[in-house]
């Protein structure tokens, strides 16, 4: 037993060593719940779909690709996979909510994203300000990976019957090696 | 000896154990393989579809597409409804009366293939072929004809022309299938019967 | 039993299945160390499983592909997870195999009579990475598209031929559709089940010709009491161990699927556009971080290459007749040093190339190469231990 926890120990130590590598990200809990997401939906459609389509959900931008390129010099980003695109698990969602309440009124002007095209979609004089930003950030998490529930309620299910199996498979080796003589 | 014969019934216990639990698994492992390989998300969605029946006249016939087949849609007129009327519904050899062949006495809506081999019967305004005065449908490939109702009169398909669920909104627009209805291999006989549309 | 025996008047059934499986003798004193080949294979099935699947909705073209990976994300029932699986899977692949391979070099099984064991090893290794790389461009995401550019343009370093090489392997004059085409055909065809399966089978006949090394690295009676069967004794072994492994794998799958797979790559290939930062998988960052550490476009490259072919040449290199490290005090340190030095180059890879790094990067790329020198030289003056006569478990 002491030598397959050297044997997992030392396989596990490099992924830890990956996991440690993050950059900032900023301090927000995400609200994912159903309630949030379904707000944010409607923050995006109000604040964001005039520029922004969201293919995957068939959204389309309200104004012209071309028209947004004359106004910003870009094409606004389809926001789809935006989420997910721009960090790990939440992190992504977490960066969409600092961009958005990151501007500073006057001059317009963003202290995290200062070469940014996009003019503040949302103003910081709502009073509801943050929890939209906040929220839309929980859809657009959403929307990356529509099946991401799924997969966690899956996975418990699995993962409990991976621990299963392999205790009994460990338990039938034990005893099928408890007769083979120690020399030889 | 009894110490010994204890052991084995041991293992026998736990391999017998642990194969079931593996074999569960290995089970339960393929229901997303197979899962994958039926029709996905995108297409179960599809199965609904609506259809602008504004422009339509009177004796008017059109072939929709929906799930990949042909849906006869028919604004039948005095001529259908009153030669289809007459005829003896226990004389069919797929019985059913008008009432539950369609929602509106005025119009037919019901799946394009006939139930013999799978063709598209041709619509005859005038009439079905030489001998049968009457409108209705005839299947060029091996001589099906059915009415207006698509009901089956004769010619070698067994059964009438199948019906798929359907509801009108506001006189204007038809709304076509559910989510889970696959059409022709589902054969519903009555229109009662069959899934509820949500409008 | 009577269907058994008409096949094996016609095909060497059970013969095969008690050579190769049932009875096959195997050392009894083998540590964990023996369990990462049948690991390695088991997330081979995997991956041929759930390609084939993914093949059934994915499309190789530079206009559908990203999109038809995002339809089997969103719309195939279970797509996210037979993705998924298929992404992850390759980690728990190479995690298996360099671990395997760690393992023949620690306990010198390259050695005669294992000389053609290790190539073949070898040359599954080489197979599997350019199976996984052409995987990677299959998403068409921008990862995709700027890890190809950039590994087909280490061939342009070729002297004369380079740059028209590079045109030929693309069919374009950038990386583009017949890329993906002929990468996805490879990636589904003909390295995995051609050239990846048919090596492995080829492996484990030469393994079963000669016999499986041991940690003790001495030869041994195939019918002593040093051997089991193989069934059931490593048929347990090998299975528990697998389920243990699985057990982490799937915990990624379900729960931290961005874990091992790169943010930049949800969103679709831009050719006017370089991300800020271009990193290989986890897999690649030690060759990357050699690549890195010459400063000469061809040098890099062939640093590179020489680093995974002198690999070959350790059967002729080492010349101790002691096979396994736990008898060469010396081999025993520089091994473990060579192994850390591997991490601390993986480290480097990581890392964008300034200051600091690229210095440890040029000691750590120093070592890798002089271990093999160092194999050359230490038998002269080594004293091994004295070898067991039995084996112990
Ligand atoms: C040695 C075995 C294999 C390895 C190491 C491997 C590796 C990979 C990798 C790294 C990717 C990109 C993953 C991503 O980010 O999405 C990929 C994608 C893909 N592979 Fe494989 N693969 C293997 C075998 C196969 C086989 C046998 C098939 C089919 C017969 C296959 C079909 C595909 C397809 C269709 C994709 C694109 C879909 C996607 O990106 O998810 N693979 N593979
Ligand atoms: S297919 Fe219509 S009658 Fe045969």
């Amino acid at each position: 037993m002491k030598k397959i926890v050297a044997v997992v120990a030392l396989t596990l130590i490099p992924i830890y060593a990956m996991a440690a590598e993050r950059g900032p990200i900023p301090d927000v809990k995400i609200d994912v719940s159903d309630e949030a997401i379904k707000r944010g939906e409607e923050v995006y459609k109000k604040a964001c779909k005039v520029c922004h389509s969201m293919k995957y959900l068939g959204y389309k931008a309200s104004i012209p690709a071309e028209a947004a390129r004359k106004s910003f010099g870009k094409v606004p980003p389809d926001l789809s996979l935006m989420a997910k695109a721009r960090g790990k698990d939440d992190e992504g969602a977490k960066y969409i909510y600092a961009l958005l309440t990151s501007y500073v009124n006057t001059p317009e002007k963003n202290t995290v994203f200062p070469n940014i095209a996009m003019p503040p979609p949302l103003s910081k004089a709502d009073p509801e300000f943050e929890q939209k930003a906040r929220d839309v950030a929980a859809f657009l998490l959403y929307a990356a990976e529509p099946t991401a529930k799924e997969r966690e309620r899956l996975g418990r299910y699995v993962l409990a019957y991976m621990v299963v199996l392999t205790a009994l498979l460990y338990a039938l080796n034990r005893k099928v090696w408890r007769g083979v003589k120690k020399k030889g | 000896m009894e110490k010994k014969g204890k052991e084995v019934s041991r293992r026998d216990f736990l391999t017998v154990t642990t194969s079931a639990v593996g074999a569960v698994g290995i089970g339960a492992a393929a229901i997303p393989f197979i899962k994958f390989m039926s029709p996905s998300k995108d297409i179960i969605r599809a199965g609904v579809m609506d259809v602008d029946i504004s422009g339509l006249k009177e004796g008017e016939f059109k072939i929709v597409m929906w799930r990949k087949q042909p849906v006869f849609l028919l604004k039948r007129d005095k001529r259908m409804i009153e030669t289809a009327a007459r005829i003896d519904p226990s004389k069919l050899k797929d019985p059913a009366s008008p009432e539950e062949r369609v929602k509106r006495p005025d119009f037919l809506v019901c799946i394009g293939i006939c139930t013999h081999l799978g063709c598209i019967p041709h619509f005859q305004p005038e009439k079905i072929a030489p001998g049968f005065d009457l409108p209705g449908f005839y299947c060029p490939c091996h001589g099906g004809k059915y009415d207006t109702l698509g009901r089956r009169l004769d010619g070698p398909p067994p059964e009438n022309l199948h019906l798929v669920p359907y509801e009108f909104i506001d006189g204007k627009k038809l709304r076509i299938g559910t989510p889970e209805f696959a059409g022709f291999t589902e054969n519903i006989r009555k229109i009662q019967d069959l899934p509820k549309v949500k409008v | 039993m009577a269907l058994r025996e008409w096949i094996d008047e016609r095909f060497p059934l059970t013969e095969f299945i008690e050579r190769h499986i049932t009875k096959y003798p195997t050392p009894k004193n083998l540590n964990y160390w023996w369990n990462f080949g049948s690991l390695a294979g088991a997330f081979f099935a995997v991956q041929v499983i759930t390609g084939i699947w993914l093949a059934m909705y994915y499309k190789p073209s530079t206009e559908l592909a990203f999109d038809s990976v995002q339809h089997i994300m969103r719309d195939v029932n279970y797509g996210w997870l037979i993705r998924y699986l298929h992404a992850i899977g390759p980690t728990g692949f190479f995690f298996a195999v360099y671990i395997h391979m760690a393992r023949g070099i620690y306990y010198g099984s390259y050695k005669s009579p294992r000389e053609l064991i290790w190539w073949i090893g070898l040359a599954i290794y080489l197979a599997l990475m350019a199976e996984a790389f052409m995987g990677y461009l299959l998403p068409w995401g921008q990862m995709s598209f700027w890890g190809a550019t950039v590994i087909t343009n280490l061939f342009s370093a070729i002297p004369v031929i380079g740059s028209k090489f590079v045109i030929w392997l693309r069919g374009d004059f950038a990386v583009g559709d017949p890329t993906l085409g002929r990468f996805f055909s490879f990636h589904t065809t003909f390295i995995p089940l051609g050239i990846i399966g048919l090596l492995l089978v080829f492996h484990l006949t030469a393994l079963h010709r000669v016999g499986s090394n041991n940690p003790a690295g001495i030869d041994l009676d195939k019918k002593g009491p040093a051997v089991v069967p193989f069934s059931p004794y490593y048929v347990t072994k090998d299975l528990w161990f697998i389920s243990l492994i699985f057990t982490v794998y799937l915990y990624f799958v379900f729960f931290k699927p961005d874990f091992f797979l790169e943010p930049i790559n949800n969103e679709p290939a831009n050719p006017f556009a370089t991300p800020l930062e271009i990193v290989p998988e986890w897999y690649f960052l030690p060759f990357y971080a050699i690549l890195r550490s010459i400063p000469s476009k061809l040098g890099g490259v062939v640093a590179m290459g020489g680093a995974i072919f002198i690999l070959a040449f350790l059967p002729y290199l080492d010349r101790s007749p002691v096979r396994s490290a736990r008898y060469r005090p010396i081999k025993r340190v520089l091994t473990w040093l060579f192994f850390l030095n591997f991490l601390v180059l993986g480290y480097v890879g990581a890392h964008p190339p300034f200051g600091v790094m690229v210095l440890i990067g040029r000691i750590a790329t120093f070592y890798y190469f002089l271990y093999f020198l160092l194999l050359l030289i230490i038998p002269a003056f080594e004293k091994t231990r004295p070898l067991p006569k039995e084996v112990e478990l």
